[in-house]
């Protein structure tokens, strides 16, 4: 008999779901669900409210049983007769013969197995809290059927949460979606119609291959991955899923440690014949080679040991990819998606055969993790192309961090965000919202505000690890934690996120192009053209009048052993270009691409008090970075024939790195050599012998110290995002090699300290009255 | 004899006056879409034979305890064609047991009720089955035999029983009907038997719905973008 009192607590179900809804950097994304069925054939119904919450199926005692006995008769065959190894088919074939003998007594196992399919298929639905709540069917098999050997609480079965809840269910959506929006501006980003809603567009196929989702610690993430892995191979035949971390030793640790208990701990009854061991290092849903009469899923189950870009190129996905920790490792991630995307769809990217995560922690995405964030700002939902797809193919999805906190989770499984209410303390005591009377983003915006109070500078530095750790909207993801450099990290994380966000909107304050000269004469004018793909940024627009602006001199060839006519720019204390040359091979002229090293550029425009007339600095236009190149061209020659372009143009002095002397050689040959800026030696006014600066740990030294104290006035000015990511992301002065475009804009600085463009041109300016000398008149 | 003005459907599964009764049991038993309507046994009169002969609190079987004649009497009232004194040549393969959309509806009317004899002849169609397979792979044990005999003769019963046919043997295409059922059922709840049906047919067989055959979930439709808000 049915509890009416009960059945008037109900509420109804929720008609949708929202994503990205907590994150203020993103629009949020609502998708609607499944019509629940009749009410009194969802499990709870009839219960209290109180009582109703996910449990997990339990397994008919006899289908137990029968699993057991299997076991038991396959080792006493073992016994007796050594060869007789316990295999996975073995185990599989004679549990299904001993079912099938006795399945007419069987009728409530039948059916129990009956249901697990359809729930594993089409999702389950279960009274939570009083109201009927919806779980994908790979949400299902999680909860019911991923066992974790080293979790002690629930069995060592995962914990409902109703963050999971959305996750799964906005992948699942992400699998059937095929609709784009049908009314898109220049950059594809989707525009409403006046009442708000979107006009959408069916496409007849899946438009996604997965989602990108920055995770925090312990958010289980990684453990559905590996779920949805099984379920990814397990659904069709000749299906493939793999894994692929941040190392092959991560990667192997998942499998081993986390994906084979799992996967060995399930039900005979939902697992398909597999040809191996309890533990293979691939699982291979093949009949055994002398089996003629069954018929097998013929899917495989792996992990990629390498994390590189193309060790599985040629192979098909049509399972279920787990990309995890990509924020950490130090391949290129963007470029291996590409190779791994093409190996999901057929059709040049038109039918999707696959599907992927890519998850990676957020406090672990450090300096190499730049390639993790740019597939990420490339995933926005709402900015799609011309296929309907986003540019990466993926589905950017963002919690906050305390949206599913960890001892933040009430009874239901919800998540405690605000202050919680005396039923959820009632209902879990224990849990560290109860005891500590407040809700997760109380918690942790508190604990900002204790750093922040502190101020000093190491109370700073784990203000800035904490909201890495547990960020509160995607603007924070990018934030920089390392410190020991002595940078302010406020004014570059902020100018980041500011320009990260002009960037999506396709307003980025600088123009991509190349240098060209007219008429491809060596000699010729040089003349700016954007271009999408081009090498250079630029942030300054110069007056075409004012550009190669330049005058030809007499300047000391080293190589003729005499004075020669070179050029000069016209005015020699504008602009200062540093100049961080490639390695390269003197024989052959081809640039070193065995380490990750770019030859960069940057042009520093000097502080002119024409123009800046104030005293404060930090409103000054001048002293900042107007041009910005990291770039790895075909050859030496070509990176300084780019460098050359760059300060005729613009009229700068180059101030390159002293011991590398081939762009030195190069101005010099092309009669360019007025262009190169020296030191000056202060005390005796002495012009050094060679220009630009030499590398050393000194100078090094110096140079950090001068973007140091332009990050203070200038930074967050600065238009140029790449030096930004990079001076954020470097950890010690060690790592420069890595950090090209800083290297030369730490030249620049350098260079812009010498008097030397100053000293020359008040020298041309300089006018001798000769008028009253007597011996010139006679 | 009984006339259809005289049969209470009260008790029965379907009312057998109501129209739309060839809709309604097709929803509930899907076979019966597959059967195709002919002169003189249009689809409501079959549809009403099946109830009387399959539904058990159907008068006939009171009223008629043996077999053949029931299906005879069950004919008449559902208003099959008769020409001088003879059913035509369809109605009479409906009667035979010769229809397969009609047997197969007529199969899962009686098995919706979950009747013991229902399972049980399940149980020992398949211990029959897998006795028999020990015996021509020669492992047979001296009581292989005596197992299958016994099988063998339960079966009948439990056929007659099923069809409620009393002493008769049910030898007709139903029989067929009911015995590959059971093989059907036997079969496919290995995880490589569901995903072939489910990659055959695109769905799970209806009996794997817990929610009951009118509930369906189809993501690509049930799960939308509806906007930002």
């Amino acid at each position: 008999m049915v509890n009416q009192e009960n059945i008037s607590l109900y509420v109804p179900a929720d008609e949708s779901f929202l994503i990205n809804d907590l994150d203020p950097d993103r629009k949020t994304i609502r998708i609607s669900l499944p019509k629940p069925p009749p009410l009194e054939t969802i499990d709870g119904y009839g219960e209290h409210p109180d009582n109703q919450f996910f449990k997990r199926k339990k397994t008919p005692v006899r289908l137990v049983e029968i699993e057991k006995e299997v076991l038991r008769e396959l080792q006493n065959i073992k016994k007796d007769n050594r060869q007789e190894t316990i295999t996975g088919y073995k185990i599989i074939d004679k549990f299904w013969e001993k079912f099938d003998s006795m399945s007419a007594e069987y009728e409530e196992e039948r059916t129990f197995i009956k249901h697990i399919w359809w729930n594993r298929i089409y999702g389950y639905w279960f009274f939570n809290n009083g109201k009927p709540t919806y779980i994908t069917g790979r949400h299902f098999m999680f909860l019911n059927f991923f066992t974790m050997p080293d979790v002690k609480e629930n069995e060592g079965y995962p914990e409902y949460r109703d963050r999971h809840r959305r996750e799964y269910l906005f992948r699942d959506y992400l699998l059937v979606a095929h609709h784009t929006f049908a009314k898109r501006d220049e950059r594809g980003w989707a525009l409403p119609e006046e009442d708000g809603h979107y006009e959408m567009k069916d496409l007849g196929c899946p438009l996604f291959y997965g989602v990108i989702h920055p995770k925090s610690r312990r958010n289980g993430s990684t453990i559905m991955g590996l779920s949805n892995m099984i379920e990814g191979a397990e659904r069709g035949r000749g299906r493939y899923s793999t894994l692929i971390s941040k190392d092959g030793d991560s990667t192997e640790e998942h499998y081993t440690l986390r994906l084979l208990p799992a996967w060995g701990n399930r039900p005979s009854y939902i697992k398909p014949i597999w040809n191996g061991s309890s533990s293979p290092t691939q699982i291979k849903y093949f009949p055994p080679k002398n089996s003629y009469v069954t018929d097998g899923l013929m899917g495989v189950i792996d992990y990629t040991s390498s994390a590189g870009v193309v060790k599985k190129d040629g192979s098909k996905f049509n399972g279920f990819i787990e990309f995890d920790e990509e924020g950490k490792t130090e391949v290129d991630v963007l470029q291996r998606w590409n190779v791994y995307k093409n190996s999901m769809a057929l059709g040049d990217g038109t039918i999707i055969i696959g599907s992927c995560s890519h998850d990676s922690t957020v406090e672990d995405i450090n300096a190499s993790g730049k390639a993790f964030l740019d597939m990420l700002e490339t995933s926005d939902f709402y900015q799609r192309g011309e296929t309907g797809q986003t540019t990466s193919g993926l589905a950017a999805m963002v919690f906050p961090a305390y949206d599913g906190q960890e001892g933040f989770i009430d009874f239901f499984g919800m998540s405690v965000i605000g202050i919680p209410t005396e039923k959820q303390i009632k209902m879990r005591p224990d849990a560290s919202f109860a005891i500590l009377g407040k809700g997760a983003l109380q918690y942790q915006t508190e604990k900002r505000d204790d750093f922040i109070k502190k101020g000093t500078p190491a109370a700073m530095q784990s203000y800035r690890e904490y909201i890495k750790k547990y960020p509160h909207r995607s603007s924070e993801l990018t934030l920089g934690t390392s410190g020991d450099m002595g940078f302010d990290y406020e004014i570059i994380d902020k100018r980041i996120a500011e320009l990260r966000q002009l960037k999506s909107f396709g307003k980025l304050p600088v123009k991509i192009g190349n240098f060209y000269r007219r008429g491809n004469d060596p000699e010729g004018l040089v003349y700016w053209k954007t271009e999408e793909n081009g090498r250079f940024e630029i942030s300054i627009d110069i007056d075409p009048r004012m550009a190669n602006l330049k005058k030809r001199s007499m300047g000391w060839s080293v190589k003729v052993g005499k004075f020669i006519p070179q050029w000069e720019p016209v005015y020699k204390s504008r602009f200062t270009l540093g100049a961080d040359p490639v390695e390269y091979n003197n024989k052959r002229d081809n640039v070193d691409t065995s380490r990750q090293s770019d030859p960069a550029m940057t042009i520093n425009w000097e502080f002119d008090p024409n123009i800046d007339k104030g005293e404060n600095p930090w409103e000054y236009e001048t002293d900042s970075c107007v041009l910005f190149y990291r770039y790895r061209p075909k050859s030496v020659t070509d990176y300084c024939e780019d460098v050359l372009m760059a300060a005729e143009y613009i009229g700068a002095m180059i101030y390159p790195e002293s011991n590398k002397t081939r762009l030195i050689e190069y101005v010099i040959d092309r009669g360019r050599g007025g262009y190169l800026k020296y030191d000056v030696d202060i005390k005796t006014g002495k012009v050094k012998e060679q220009p630009g600066y030499w590398a050393a740990t000194s100078s090094k030294s110096d140079g950090f110290g001068l973007v140091k104290d332009w990050i203070v006035n200038h930074a967050h000015k600065c238009n140029h995002i790449r030096l930004l990511e990079e001076i954020r992301n470097i950890r010690s002065m060690d790592e420069l090699t890595k950090y090209d475009g800083l290297a030369s804009w730490i030249a620049a600085r350098m260079g812009s300290q010498s008097s030397y463009g100053k000293m020359v041109d008040n020298r041309s300016q300089q006018k001798v009255d000769l008028s009253k000398c007597s011996w010139l008149r006679t | 004899m009984l006339t259809l003005k005289e049969i209470d459907s009260q008790n029965l599964l379907f009312d057998i006056h109501d129209k739309s009764l060839p809709e309604l049991m097709e929803e509930k038993f899907c076979s019966f879409s597959d059967y195709v309507e002919q002169k003189g046994v249009e689809k409501i009169k079959v549809a009403r034979f099946i109830c009387l002969i399959s539904d058990k609190n159907s008068p006939l079987r009171f009223s008629e305890p043996d077999w053949y004649k029931r299906k005879y009497t069950a004919a008449i009232i559902a208003g099959f064609s008769i020409k001088k004194g003879t059913f035509s040549s369809e109605a009479e393969s409906i009667i035979v047991g010769e229809n397969k959309a009609v047997n197969e509806t007529m199969v899962s009317y009686i098995a919706s009720y979950g009747m013991p004899s229902y399972m049980l002849l399940m149980s020992y169609t398949a211990l029959m089955a897998f006795e028999a397979q020990k015996i021509f792979n020669g492992k047979g044990t001296k009581d292989s035999s005596k197992i299958v005999d016994n099988a063998s003769n339960r079966i009948q019963e439990l056929t007659r029983d099923f069809f409620q046919s009393g002493d008769v043997d049910e030898y007709s295409k139903v029989c067929q009907t009911l015995y590959s059922r059971i093989e059907k059922e036997r079969e496919r709840l290995k995880p490589e038997e569901i995903i072939k049906i489910l990659e055959d047919t695109g769905d799970l067989p209806e009996d794997f719905n817990p929610h009951g055959t009118e509930y369906k979930i189809d993501l690509a439709k049930d799960m939308i973008f509806i906007g930002d808000k």
